[in-house]
């Protein structure tokens, strides 16, 4: 048995745990490198910090990488393609199923579309929560009123690409709802979109220079606004042209904007008002740095590897997308625009040892395809000492688009001549150099077919029913050609407008032309579906009161 | 198997049942020899056959009965000393009187095993602890401490998947038992925390493993996998010892893989050889061994360790060793230097009664790390052999070609080199105020730093004509205290040791870098920073962060047992963290295990020297890895460094984004486990074997979780969820086929087998989907390689099933149904599982043979039932690109049809069987029995040796090594043969051992 002493001694180490155990069982965190819910008092100084990251989301979804400009917007249509190369881009079939319109449940080509939106979302109403609630003391009324307007008008454009995307997503507006947001219709997100922008564009700046640069301003949240009417009849299926015409000329009769001489200015470094100012055009943009916003890699596409020696670039290419020959070959030989989006003929250094000789044929989707073959996209300067991060700004609206909206919406609205006559304003520059008669359009013109060669694009660069099939002409019909379509000479300005600029999309869809058309190595497909991207299968299985979208 | 050959054994085995005769009794006292004082709990047995034996009670005391008549061995034994044997004759019916005085020893490894805040007997131990001991380590230059151990521990898998000088080994213990949390084992050097290289392998004494949870219940949140007791040498005699070791080593690549030679490229370019794709090879008129003008001719390594031993019997004892080792790679410039000190002094005072230790252990690496090998290894492989590596004007042949980089350019134009340092300091402090009371306190401090430093010049292949360079550091600070308490106690035949103790661990780690570029010059490399244009340009860059936890454990532990027969042990730990979520700051883990020693019993026949039936059952965690993962935290900029900038009124500003939902409920990985054992030994100990069946369940596992935003902040969360089991089995016999004094052989062989399932990934908050793909091809295939499906195991390959290929050279694959369809025409639905990374089987065998003063070791192991992925084939075994050079098999027909005519695809026809037999290490030894007569006199012991390191490798693979990596970070990709690597390497050896 134990003595006494044995037992007392045994107390001991007890006694000396006690010890310890008071003075060391604190287990709080002691947080010094990040910032937490109690550690941050947010003030009015803060208010810039707490609203760029909802447009920071822009600079990702545009010409970041599976960016919206040419993954979502301009691969499943029919200006851009990205074949397989000789060192890769296959890319596990990637934009083979954008471009064949057999994109997956769970594509990043368009989910991140919908987690930058509804990131972007979040942070709009968790700032509007801080300012109504008085967590952000903002003192003066007409700054407070004036943010709180910018905020909803970009929360309203989330809403407006998850429209055109998705068409059926959550509406969420309180950011203290804890439950899981319900989803709405289309109709109910257009309306939405529609109530917010017309409630807040009174509200808005109208201040056009760099103190609003890449911010809502009143003339941005207008051209949105013309953008969604134009295209209501594809979202809800109640057109209004009608609307368009007076937002658009609110923008004309601001005379804050104005065509660029040169169709190049826009899409220059020095465009911005923070590096240059060159451009009036551009009304809302994507402000680009190396430095502070290095994100725009599409030149990495787009451009092929030798071609650094040949630009005296900072980071090697990547080759990728190149035009589509069929897009390339409608252009007017005396539209400078031509050549001013694309890189046409011979590069070399001048020592002769690299660079590309290029050529404006693809023989197929499925390569290897050589680099030299098919043109890269030339529509965003390329400047000596480029890194992987371009420093070009992208134009999410130019004064261009105002003009064009509102020619269309006078087009479908019986009054052609009119439009002819915007058409012609922004053709203008395009053939200054060459042939300025060529600028002018007549109504009737407008009101022609579509001189797009559609149909299969054969591995001989002959436009053809199908592999191996006949040739077509521009009357083929059906699938081919592109006599038969509605407006096709307007789409045709459309496209050489702004090719590569995100838009095409959108424009087939409006035209009727994105599942019926051939082009390439796309075949068509009556199944209209594929007009709504598929609801991310990772969104419906974080929010089960979300359901699929209609054929997927 | 094994099961059935211990059954089998047991019948077979002839019956010797003691027979009655004439008995008596053998009693007496056990004390310390120093002190006198009486020893309790020290073991005293008679004889080599009978049964008898007793363990003294408090007052030292034993009594054993029934001992037959004549003259008989009593041996008595007791932990921390020296055993004795004495001669005792026992007349019937009267008692013969045995005293023993043992002499304490530092530690006497041999028979003990290291458990966690102590060490017991190897018959004691009733968890699954794997034990190896300095004599029986791995003898060839150690990448790490691992090294020493590989193939020696069944179901602890040790690889050597890299030959790169400065990589460790891998180390995986009883399958993937986790998702998202590290897979290291809690490393414990002299019980504080530390890795794998905190202390040269020379002087490790011994490595115990805790392999159940039973056992490694009393380290809580750090043990789920597994434990790693790494115990250094101490002083075990008074006179002072000078011990000198060295080696040098060669190596070379183990396997060269068969490209396109120059000679090769010249032949098909004057052929006109085409394609089918219709592409030709460029003969650019050189010769170029692009792999072997990277690599070095012989790079020699070579170790220098230096010990001194002394002290005082009883009083004081010391140890301090430094060893050097310089390692050069098969690369040029690949290197790793390595300095490791090490003091230790110990003080006993008061006849024992108060101890204290003094320990310091301080290492340095440095490296060269200025390239990245493996990609280098990629570009000397692809590079056209006709191709030259100084164009006519003297710089360096350059070529457009995407992705395409003269490899020796690389090599001269980055440079850059990593050092680390680290020092800890501990000091124990042990009182015994009674004899079987024990209280000890530890505290200590561990700093570890490194800095790293990168540049490259004008000339670089990337960015030709800027420069530019960085530097980085990181540094961690950890304070420790463990105050522990043990009472050893006796009652009639009862045995306890209780444990009690607190533990504390504070840990702070902070880390900066920067760079610059646009130099002035190439001249400064990475020491003048400030030089560079690029900061006012606003493309220099910096960040520093700094972060802390801190772990705080009580834990107590019961060992019991009766009369040697049954053996028990109890142990809790209670334990918090401040890295687990408010709602669950502490955890109970708690481990129970049950011994029977059968051979107690008389109707277990002699034969059996030993023989324990052990079965246990214990819950372990694993903690988060980082810290704040259950707060809500908002950041001007992600760690990999995006920032969320946007010009608010002509300025930037930079944005503050939320980076991580709070998740309160955030804790440890749970993991429960299940283990039976048994331990035999055979023929007076001349066979000795182990057999452990386990279970183990992890639950609460730690997944990301996709949820929406809003509501959520951020559109992931790291929750406790998911629930996956591995059982398994392991095996492990000994056997002395020779035991002569001239003559000895030791022959062991060991098994283990594992079966991984992922049950859930879901529950009513969170859900994931049935599958998940994971691991990556890298472009330009750009598609996952792996899938893992709820029900199934980690590591599946998942792709396309190639059967055969069209006479146009394109694959015809199965499709969902199993019909044979070109692959034009498979989409993702037709893909299926092609394989398993994860080997089923780990076997390996190892002999160990003296005769005479030679001494001979063959270490042999192997890994079956699993698949490799051969990236080398699946990118260079393709005719399509012929910008890249290729391997020759290109050129042969696929399914011995047709050359393959299609762009590079990932298909189950680069997914290979990777079943390997390795000759693993061989080392023959002399040890000098009479010296020359100059070193007679002052060399005590001398012996030089010869080894060999990944000798041969009996393998269908076809690839450079099937020894490939299991665990990439948190990669599930297990079975990935990357073709970007450095490849594994095999070393000759020649060392010598000197002891003065």
């Amino acid at each position: 048995m134990p003595t006494f002493s044995t037992v007392r001694a045994a107390l001991l180490p007890l006694g000396f745990l006690l010890l310890a155990a008071g003075a060391c069982t604190d287990l709080n965190e002691t947080v010094y490198d990040e910032i937490t819910d109690t550690n941050f008092k947010p003030g009015e100084k803060d208010l810039g910090s707490l609203v760029a990251p909802a447009y920071r989301v822009l600079a990702d979804m545009y010409m970041g990488w599976y960016g919206i400009v040419d993954v979502a917007q301009e691969e499943p249509a029919d200006v851009l393609v990205t074949p397989e190369r000789v060192n890769g881009w296959w890319d596990g079939g990637v934009y083979y199923r954008q471009h064949t319109h057999s994109w997956t449940l769970n594509s990043y080509t368009f989910s991140h579309t919908w987690g930058d939106c509804f990131s972007s979302i979040n942070d709009v109403n968790r700032v509007i929560y801080q300012i109504e609630s008085g967590t952000i003391p903002v003192t003066n009324d007409s700054a407070r009123a004036g943010i709180l307007a910018e905020l909803r008008a970009l929360r309203a454009y989330d809403y407006s690409l998850l429209l055109d995307d998705f068409r059926n997503v959550s509406i969420v507006t309180d950011f203290t709802a804890k439950d899981l947001p319900k989803q709405n219709t289309a109709q109910e997100v257009y309306d939405f979109v529609v109530t917010e922008l017309t409630a807040v564009i009174p509200g808005l700046s109208k201040e056009a220079g760099v103190a609003m640069y890449g911010r809502m301003n009143r003339w941005a949240a207008e051209a949105i606004l013309a953008r969604v009417y134009l295209n209501a009849d594809v979202y809800v299926g109640t057109p209004a042209y009608d609307k368009v015409i007076p937002l658009t000329q609110d923008i004309i009769d601001g005379g804050k904007y104005a065509l660029d001489p040169s169709y190049r200015t826009p899409f220059s470094v020095a465009a911005g008002p923070l590096d240059g100012g060159q451009s009036h055009e551009v009304i809302w943009a994507v402000p680009y740095d190396h430095v502070y916003l290095p994100v725009s890699n599409f030149h990495m596409k787009t451009l092929k590897p030798e071609l650094r020696y040949v630009f005296n670039m900072d980071a090697q290419p990547w080759g990728g997308s190149a035009g589509n020959p069929q897009f390339v070959d409608s252009y007017d030989p005396d539209d400078h625009r031509k050549q001013d989006t694309w890189l046409m003929g011979s590069h070399f250094t001048a020592d002769a040892q690299f660079g590309y000789d290029f050529t404006d044929t693809i023989p197929q989707f499925r390569g290897p395809n050589a680099f030299r073959l098919g043109f890269p996209v030339w529509k965003y300067e390329i400047y000596s000492g480029e890194t992987g991060s371009s420093d070009v700004d992208y134009p999410i609206v130019r004064y261009a688009e105002v003009l064009m909206m509102q020619a269309e919406a006078l087009l479908r609205t019986g009054q052609a001549d009119a439009a002819a006559a915007l058409v012609t304003q922004v053709r203008q520059r395009a053939f200054a150099a060459t042939n300025p008669a060529k600028a002018t359009v007549t109504g009737a013109a407008l009101m022609q077919g579509s001189t797009y060669l559609y149909g299969w694009y054969d591995t001989d660069g002959i436009v053809k029913t199908g592999p191996g099939g006949t040739p077509v002409t521009a009357t083929t019909g059906g699938a081919f050609g592109g006599a038969d379509i509605q407006y096709g000479r307007f789409l045709d300005e459309l496209g050489w407008e702004f090719a590569v600029e995100g838009h095409r999309r959108q424009d087939l869809i409006r035209f009727g032309v994105f599942s019926t058309k051939a082009w390439f190595n796309h075949a068509a497909d009556a199944d209209t579906h594929w007009r709504i991207y598929p609801i991310p299968q990772s969104a419906i299985d974080a929010n089960p009161n979300l359901k699929q979208n209609p054929g997927y | 198997m094994n099961r059935a050959v211990v059954v089998s054994l047991l019948a077979l085995l002839p019956l010797e049942w003691a027979r009655a005769q004439d008995v008596g009794t053998v009693a007496g006292a056990v004390t310390d020899k120093m002190t006198g004082a009486a020893l309790v709990g020290a073991e005293v047995s008679i004889g080599a056959a009978t049964r008898l034996s007793a363990v003294t009670g408090a007052d030292g005391r034993f009594l054993i009965a029934g001992v037959p008549t004549g003259e008989t061995t009593a041996r008595a034994r007791h932990i921390g000393y020296a055993t004795v044997a004495l001669s005792v004759t026992v007349v019937s019916g009267q008692t013969a009187t045995a005293d023993f005085q043992l002499q304490a020893q530092a530690v006497e490894l041999e028979g003990l095993v290291v458990v966690g805040y102590g060490t017991q007997r190897r018959e004691d131990i009733t968890g699954a602890v794997g034990s190896v001991t300095a004599k029986d380590f791995v003898q060839t230059p150690p990448r790490d401490i691992a090294s020493l151990v590989a193939g020696k521990i069944a179901g602890l898998v040790v690889n050597t998947p890299s030959g790169d000088p400065a990589a460790g080994t891998e180390v995986l213990l009883r399958g993937f038992g986790t998702l998202n949390a590290s897979t290291s084992p809690l490393v414990l050097v002299d019980g504080v925390p530390g890795d794998l290289k905190t202390v040269a392998p020379q002087d490790v004494a011994s490595i115990d493993v805790l392999k159940d949870a039973s056992a490694a219940a009393i380290y809580g949140s750090r043990a789920s996998n597994g434990v790693i007791l790494i115990t250094t040498k101490r002083q075990d005699s008074d006179r002072p010892v000078l011990r000198y070791d060295s080696y040098t080593s060669i190596q070379s690549i183990y396997k060269m893989p068969a490209f396109l030679t120059a000679a090769d490229v010249e032949r098909l370019a004057a052929d006109s050889f085409k394609t089918p794709a219709g592409n030709t090879f460029t003969d650019l008129g050189y010769a170029t061994d692009w792999r072997r003008v990277v690599m070095r001719g012989t790079p020699i390594s070579h170790n220098q360790n230096l010990s001194i031993l002394g002290g005082t019997s009883g009083a004081t004892n010391y140890i301090a060793s430094l060893t050097y080792q310089n390692d050069d790679g098969i690369f040029q410039k690949s290197n790793n230097r390595a300095v490791t000190g090490r003091v230790n002094i110990g003080h006993s005072m008061y006849g024992g009664k108060l101890t204290a230790d003094l320990n310091m252990v301080t290492g340095w690496e440095k490296r060269f790390d200025g390239v990245d090998f493996n990609y280098m290894w990629r570009q000397a492989t692809i590079r056209n052999p006709t191709d030259r590596i100084y164009d006519a004007a003297g710089n360096y042949q350059v070529r457009g070609t995407y992705f395409y980089t003269n490899p020796i350019q690389m090599l001269n134009t980055y440079g850059g080199d990593f050092e680390s340092r680290d020092l800890r300091l501990h000091g124990t402090l042990r009182f015994r105020p009674v004899d079987p009371l024990s209280l000890s306190l530890l505290v200590g401090t561990d700093r570890g730093e490194w800095i790293r430093g990168t540049w490259r010049s004008l000339d670089n292949p990337d960015v030709p004509g800027i420069n530019s360079a960085s530097r980085s550091t990181s540094s961690n600070e950890s304070q420790v205290l463990e105050a522990t308490g043990t009472y050893t106690g006796a009652f009639g035949g009862h045995h306890v040791t209780l444990l009690g103790g607190y533990s504390y661990l504070d840990r702070l780690d902070e880390g900066f870098n920067a760079n610059n570029n646009r130099f002035p010059t190439d001249l400064f490399g990475y020491s003048s920073l400030e030089s560079g244009s690029g900061l006012p340009q606003g493309v220099a860059g910096m960040g520093s962060s700094k972060s802390s936890y801190r772990t705080i454990g009580f834990f107590g532990r019961l060992n019991w047992d009766w009369n040697d027969r049954f053996l028990a042990m109890l142990s809790l730990r209670y334990e918090g963290d401040s890295r687990f979520g408010a709602a669950h700051k502490w955890g109970v883990f708690p481990g129970v295990s049950l011994g029977w020693r059968l051979s107690k019993e008389s109707f277990v026949p002699a034969v059996f020297s030993d023989l324990k039936l052990r079965a246990g059952y214990g819950v372990t965690g694993i903690a988060p890895s980082n810290p704040y993962l259950s707060l809500t935290t908002y950041a001007y900029q992600l760690p990999d460094g995006t920032t969320f900038n946007f010009p608010v009124g002509g300025q930037w500003v930079p944005g503050l984004v939320p980076v991580r939902n709070a998740n309160p409920d955030l804790r440890w990985e749970k993991k429960a486990e299940y283990n039976v054992g048994v331990d035999f030994s055979l023929f007076d100990y001349r066979m000795a074997g182990t057999l452990d069946l386990y279970r183990r369940d992890t639950r609460d596992m730690l997944y990301n979780y996709n949820v929406p935003v809003p509501p959520y902040l951020y559109n992931s969360i790291l929750a406790n969820v998911g629930h996956m089991r591995n059982e398994g089995v392991e095996a492990s016999l000994t056997y002395d086929v020779a035991r002569g004094t001239k003559f000895r052989w030791q022959a062991s062989a060991n098994w283990s087998t594992n079966r991984n399932r992922l049950l859930s990934l879901s529950n009513d908050v969170y859900q994931a989907d049935e599958c998940f793909e994971t691991g990556y091809t890298g472009e330009p295939i750009q598609t996952s390689t792996h899938r893992v499906c709820i029900g199934g195991p980690i590591g599946d390959f998942y792709g396309y099933k190639s059967v055969d290929i069209s006479n146009t050279g394109e694959w015809i694959v199965l499709d969902s149904l199993g019909n044979r369809i070109p692959i034009t025409q498979a989409t993702a639905k037709d893909r299926r599982v092609l394989g398993n990374g994860v080997p089923k089987h780990y076997v390996a065998f190892n002999n160990s043979v003296r005769w005479g003063n030679l001494d001979l070791t063959v270490n042999m192991r192997g890994a079956f039932g699993f698949q490799i992925l051969n990236f080398g084939r699946l990118y260079y075994e393709n005719l399509n690109n012929t910008q890249y050079n290729m391997l020759r098999s290109a050129l042969d027909p696929v399914y011995g049809k047709h050359v393959l005519d299609y762009p590079l695809v990932y298909v189950s026809y680069y997914i290979e069987d990777g079943d390997y037999w390795k000759v693993d290490n061989a080392t023959l030894g002399y040890t000098f029995a009479r010296l020359p007569a100059f070193l007679s006199g002052t060399v005590q012991r001398a012996r030089i040796y010869l080894a060999g390191r990944n000798l041969l490798t009996i393998s269908g693979y076809k690839g450079m090594d099937p020894e490939v990596r299991t665990v990439t970070g948190t990669d599930l990709n297990p079975g990935t043969d990357h073709r970007d690597q450095y490849p594994t390497t095999r070393v000759f050896t020649l060392g010598f051992n000197l002891t003065f």
